[in-house]
C-alpha cells in the first residue's frame, strides 16, 4: 500500500514535471559548479539565473517535485541567497520529511544565518526531533483513523455482550489528545522566510514606526505570519518577539 | 607652647590635605598655552593645549575648518599632583585677518570638555602685483574617485635668485576628502629645467621656463599633481597662495643666470623663519582665484558586481612561474596593470578575492608595485597552491566604473594554466612515526557544506526510496489490519475456525493416540474410542463421544452421509477382520474418512 502511494505520488508529480527539460538544467548547473572554482562571482550569477528559470517553470505546477525543490534550494545556496535556499529546502522537506540530505542542507543554511534565534517556533521545553515530524505527517492521522475504525468494530462485534470500555475509551482519549497536540504543533510552524539580505522590522505597518528590534533581520530567518495589512505583514520570530516587515521581503513556505 | 605647636602642626596637615583634596576633586578643564603673538598666513607654528584634571583616556577631537590646517602631535602627560595632559598642535593658517581657531574638544569615556574659543590675527604679507598664480583642473565636472590633473603655475617677473624662502599652499591639496597622488615621470626630466618646490608639507619636483607677463620677461614655475576627490558634492577650492621672502635689492641679480636645482630643492620653506627678521628681506604673497568643481556621485552599483569599484578601466595581465609545481611549493604571480591613470590604481589584496582565497594561500603583505618600461604597474605576488588538483591561476576580476561612458563594467584578466601535483612533503607515511606507531584517522561526516544536486531521483535512494521509519511501517500495517478486520469479517471467521478446527494440537493428539494404540494395546474398542473421540472433539459434542448413534446423526447433519456410512461399515469390517488386518491400512482409512467428514463440515 505504502509503495503504491509513493509510486502514485511520484508518478503524479513527475508527470507534471515531464515537460521540463531537466537535462538542460542539469547541464547548466554542472557548468556553474565548475565555474565556481575559479570564477566565484560569475558562477553565483549563473546559479541565480538557473534558479530563476527553474522557479519560473515550477510556478505552473501545483506542487513542485521534491527533488526539484531541493535542487532549487541548492542553486539559491550557491547563488548566495540563503533565504530563498531555505524556502525551497523547506518545500522539499514537506514532500520528503525524512530525507537526511535535505535536513543536512537546512542545517548548513541555518548555521550560516546571521540572526541568532531558536531553531523553531516550538516552546523550548519541547525537544526538537524527528518524532515531531512523524507526528505531523498524514501517516499519524491514518493511524488515528485506524484506531477509530477498530473501536467501531469492537463496539459492533460485542454489542450483544458485556464490553469492558476502559481500553477502547482510553485509546480513544489518548489518540484524540495526540491528534490535538499535532494540530497545536502544526499551528506553531513557521510559514514564511525572510528573503531580503537585511530588513528592518518595525513596530507598525509603516516606515514611520520605530524599529521593533535592536538589529535588522537577515535572510533565512523563519517567521510566523500573524496578520497582513496592505503591503506589510505582522511576523513572530521563533523567540516570540513581534514586528512588521514589508510583504515583499518574505517568501511563503505554503505557496 | 607644645600644645600650640601641636595644634598648628595638625592645622597645617589639615589645610594641606584639604588643598590636595580640592585640587584633585576640581573640574576637568583646559587652557591654551604658547599662543603666538604674530602669525603669518601659510607659516607653520605650534600651539599647546593643556588639559587639567584630565581622565586617563583623554583624547582630542578637532573640527575640520577651511581656514586652518591642524595636525596633532603625540600627547604628553605631566607628572604633578594634578593629572595634566598636554597636546601640541602643528598649525598653518590658510586665511588672513582675525581667524577663529577650529573648535577643539577633549573627549574621554567620562564626557567631553570644549576648549576656550581662540581667535588669532593672521597677518598677510605684501601682495605681489608682478606675479600671477593660476591653477587649472583638467575637468570641472567629474565623478567621485575619478582622477583629475591639477596644473599649478606661478609666473613672476622677480629674479628667482632673489627669493630666499618660499611656501606654496594649495588648500585643495590639504583636504582630507581629496587624495593627492604625485605624477609619475615617464621620462627622465631635464635636470636644468627641474626645480624642487615646497607645496604645503610636500616637496614636488616642478619645472621652470622663460615666460612673459604683461609684456615683461618673467619666469614660470609649474608642476602637476593628480587629485582624486573621495566624496561627491560641489567642492570649493579656496584661493591658493604663495608666500615668499625676497631681497629688497633686486639690482644685483640683473645679470645673473638662473639655474634650477632638483636635488636638493632650491627652495626650503624653513628659510622663511630665518629670514623674517632681516631688514633686507620683504615678505610677499601672491593669491590665485577661488575655484569650484562639481563632483558627481557614482550611480548605484549593480548587485551582481562584487567587491570595491575602481573608477577607470584597467587592463590586467597575469603571468606565473613556474607552471608545474607541487603542493607546498610557491609560484610567483606577476600582475601587470595598464590604465590611463596608472598612478591612482590600487590593487586590492588577492586573499580578499574568493577565487584566490579558495585555491591559494597568499601572504597578507605585498611588496610595493614597480613600473615597467611601458609605464605599466607591476605587482609581484607569491602564491602557495592549497590543493593538488588545481589547473589554473584564476583571472582577476575587478568591478569598474567607466567615467567616460558613465556605466559599470568588469575588467577581467587572463588566467594562467598551471599543473599542481601532490607534494611528497605534504603526505605522511608510516616511516615517519617512531616505533611503527600507526595513527588512524577517525572518519566522520563533516557537518560543513551542502549535499549535491539531485536531477535523477531514481538514482538517489534518498529520493527514490524515501527513508522509512519504524513508526510509519507500524502505522501502515496497523491501518491495513484495521480495515481488513472491519470490512472482511468472514476472513476473521475463517481464520478463527481454521485455528479451532484444524488446530495443530487436536491433530497431534489424535496421531499420538493412534501411535499409542498401535504399539501397546491394539485393542478394537480402544481404536473405536480414539476415532470417535477425535470426531466428537471436532464436532464439539461431548455426547457423541459415548454414543455412536448420536455421532452418526451429527455426521449426517453435516451432510456427510456417505462418509458416515463408510465409517459405520468400516467399523463393522474391523470387528470381523481385526485380528488379520494391518494396522497401517487401518490408520490410513480412518484418517481419510475422518478428514473427509471434517472437510464436509467446513463446507
Amino acid at each position: 500500500m505504502k509503495s503504491l502511494l509513493i509510486a502514485m505520488y511520484f508518478s503524479f508529480v513527475l508527470l507534471q514535471a515531464q515537460d521540463m527539460d531537466v537535462e538542460s538544467y542539469e547541464r547548466k548547473s554542472r557548468a556553474a559548479l565548475e565555474m565556481a572554482q575559479y570564477h566565484p562571482d560569475k558562477a553565483r550569477l549563473m546559479h541565480e539565473k538557473i534558479a530563476l528559470q527553474l522557479e519560473a517553470e515550477l510556478e505552473g505546477l501545483k506542487e513542485a517535485p521534491a527533488h526539484l525543490a531541493y535542487n532549487l534550494g541548492n542553486l539559491w545556496y550557491h547563488a548566495g541567497e540563503l533565504g530563498r535556499s531555505l524556502m525551497w529546502y523547506r518545500k522539499a522537506q514537506k514532500a520528503l520529511p525524512y530525507s537526511s540530505m535535505i535536513e543536512h542542507n537546512i542545517g548548513v543554511v541555518l548555521k550560516e544565518r546571521l540572526d541568532q534565534l531558536p531553531k523553531s517556533h516550538r516552546p523550548a521545553w519541547l525537544p526538537y526531533g524527528e518524532w515531531l515530524m512523524i507526528l505531523e505527517t498524514p501517516f499519524f492521522l491514518s493511524g488515528y483513523a485506524a484506531w477509530v475504525v477498530l473501536l467501531w468494530h469492537v463496539v459492533k462485534w460485542t454489542k450483544k455482550q458485556q464490553v469492558n470500555w476502559t481500553l477502547p475509551l482510553g485509546v480513544f482519549a489518548l489518540t484524540l489528545s495526540l491528534w490535538l497536540f499535532v494540530l497545536w504543533l502544526s499551528s506553531l510552524r513557521a510559514d514564511a522566510v525572510i528573503l531580503d539580505s537585511e530588513v528592518v522590522a518595525r513596530k507598525g505597518n509603516g516606515l514611520i514606526f520605530a524599529p521593533a528590534f535592536t538589529y535588522p533581520l537577515h535572510e533565512a530567518t523563519e517567521v510566523r505570519v500573524l496578520e497582513e495589512r496592505s503591503s506589510w505583514v505582522l511576523i513572530q520570530l521563533s523567540n516570540g518577539e513581534y514586528g512588521w516587515v514589508p510583504k515583499r521581503s518574505i517568501g511563503w513556505l505554503n505557496q | 607652647m607644645k600644645v600650640l605647636l601641636g595644634s598648628m602642626l595638625l592645622l597645617g596637615c589639615f589645610v594641606s590635605n584639604l588643598w590636595a583634596e580640592i585640587a584633585t576633586s576640581a573640574y576637568w578643564d583646559s587652557a591654551w598655552q604658547d599662543t603666538p603673538k604674530e602669525v603669518f598666513l601659510g607659516l607653520p607654528f605650534t600651539i599647546t593645549l593643556v588639559s587639567i584634571n584630565s581622565p586617563v583616556d583623554v583624547d582630542l577631537e578637532i573640527q575640520a575648518s577651511r581656514d586652518w590646517k591642524v595636525e596633532r602631535q603625540k600627547l604628553e602627560a605631566l607628572k604633578s599632583s594634578v593629572p595634566t595632559t598636554i597636546f601640541r598642535l602643528n598649525c598653518i593658517a590658510l586665511s588672513s585677518g582675525n581667524v577663529k581657531f577650529p573648535k577643539v574638544e577633549l573627549i574621554s569615556q567620562q564626557g567631553r570638555v570644549t576648549t576656550p574659543e581662540l581667535t588669532l590675527a593672521i597677518k598677510s604679507p605684501i601682495e605681489d602685483a608682478g606675479s600671477l598664480l593660476e591653477l587649472k583642473f583638467s575637468k570641472h565636472e567629474f565623478y567621485e574617485r575619478e582622477t583629475l590633473v591639477l596644473q599649478a603655475k606661478w609666473i613672476t617677473t622677480l629674479p628667482l635668485e632673489a627669493i630666499k624662502a618660499l611656501k606654496w599652499i594649495i588648500p585643495c591639496m590639504e583636504r582630507s576628502d581629496v587624495r593627492v597622488v604625485e605624477m609619475r615621470q615617464e621620462t627622465e626630466p631635464d635636470e636644468s629645467k627641474s626645480i624642487g618646490l615646497p607645496i604645503g608639507e610636500r616637496r614636488i619636483i616642478g619645472t621652470w621656463e622663460i615666460a612673459t607677463l604683461k609684456g615683461e620677461e618673467a619666469r614660470a614655475l609649474s608642476f602637476e599633481v593628480l587629485l582624486q576627490p573621495q566624496q561627491a558634492g560641489e567642492l570649493t577650492f579656496e584661493n591658493s597662495f604663495l608666500v615668499y621672502s625676497v631681497e629688497r635689492d633686486l639690482d644685483k641679480y640683473k645679470n645673473k643666470k638662473w639655474r634650477g636645482n632638483r636635488y636638493p630643492s632650491y627652495f626650503n620653506n624653513n628659510f622663511f623663519e630665518a629670514t623674517q627678521k632681516s631688514e633686507d628681506m620683504q615678505r610677499m604673497i601672491v593669491i590665485s582665484r577661488e575655484q569650484k568643481i562639481k563632483v558627481k556621485a557614482l550611480p548605484p552599483k549593480p548587485v551582481n558586481l562584487k567587491g570595491d569599484v575602481q573608477v577607470g578601466y584597467p587592463m590586467i595581465r597575469l603571468s606565473a612561474e613556474p607552471k608545474k609545481l607541487q603542493v607546498g611549493e610557491s609560484l610567483q604571480l606577476t600582475i601587470t596593470v595598464a590604465s590611463p591613470v596608472i598612478e591612482t590604481f590600487d590593487l586590492s589584496m588577492l586573499n580578499t578575492m574568493a577565487a584566490f582565497d579558495r585555491n591559494f594561500r597568499t601572504p597578507s603583505d605585498r611588496s610595493a608595485p614597480s613600473y615597467n618600461e611601458r609605464g605599466e604597474k607591476v605587482y609581484v605576488q607569491t602564491l602557495w597552491p592549497k590543493r593538488a588538483d588545481l589547473t589554473m591561476v584564476p583571472p582577476i576580476v575587478l568591478a569598474c566604473f567607466d567615467p567616460e561612458k558613465g556605466f559599470y563594467l568588469e575588467s577581467e584578466s587572463n588566467s594562467v594554466a598551471i599543473e599542481v601535483t601532490g607534494g611528497e612533503n605534504s603526505a605522511f607515511n608510516r616511516a615517519e612515526f617512531a616505533g611503527n606507531e600507526v595513527i588512524k584517522s577517525e572518519i566522520q561526516a563533516d557537518p560543513e557544506g551542502i549535499w549535491h544536486h539531485v536531477w535523477r531521483p531514481s538514482l538517489q535512494p534518498e529520493f527514490s526510496h524515501p527513508k522509512n521509519h519504524l513508526w510509519r511501517w507500524l502505522l501502515v500495517i496497523f491501518t491495513l489490519l484495521a480495515f481488513a478486520i472491519s470490512f472482511f469479517k468472514s476472513f476473521i471467521g475463517y481464520v478463527r475456525l481454521w485455528l479451532e478446527d484444524s488446530g495443530f494440537n487436536k491433530t497431534r493428539h489424535f496421531n499420538r493416540a493412534l501411535n499409542q494404540w498401535r504399539t501397546q494395546s491394539q485393542d478394537r474398542e480402544c481404536l473405536r474410542s480414539i476415532v470417535l473421540e477425535h470426531l466428537a472433539n471436532h464436532l464439539k459434542d461431548s455426547k457423541a463421544r459415548y454414543d455412536e448413534k448420536t455421532l452418526f446423526e451429527k455426521i449426517k447433519q453435516l451432510g456427510a452421509e456417505r462418509e458416515a456410512e463408510s465409517l459405520k461399515s468400516w467399523l463393522h469390517e474391523q470387528d470381523l477382520k481385526f485380528s488379520s488386518a494391518t494396522t497401517k491400512v487401518c490408520e490410513g482409512e480412518i484418517q481419510t474418512i475422518v478428514l473427509k467428514i471434517l472437510g464436509r463440515r467446513l463446507k
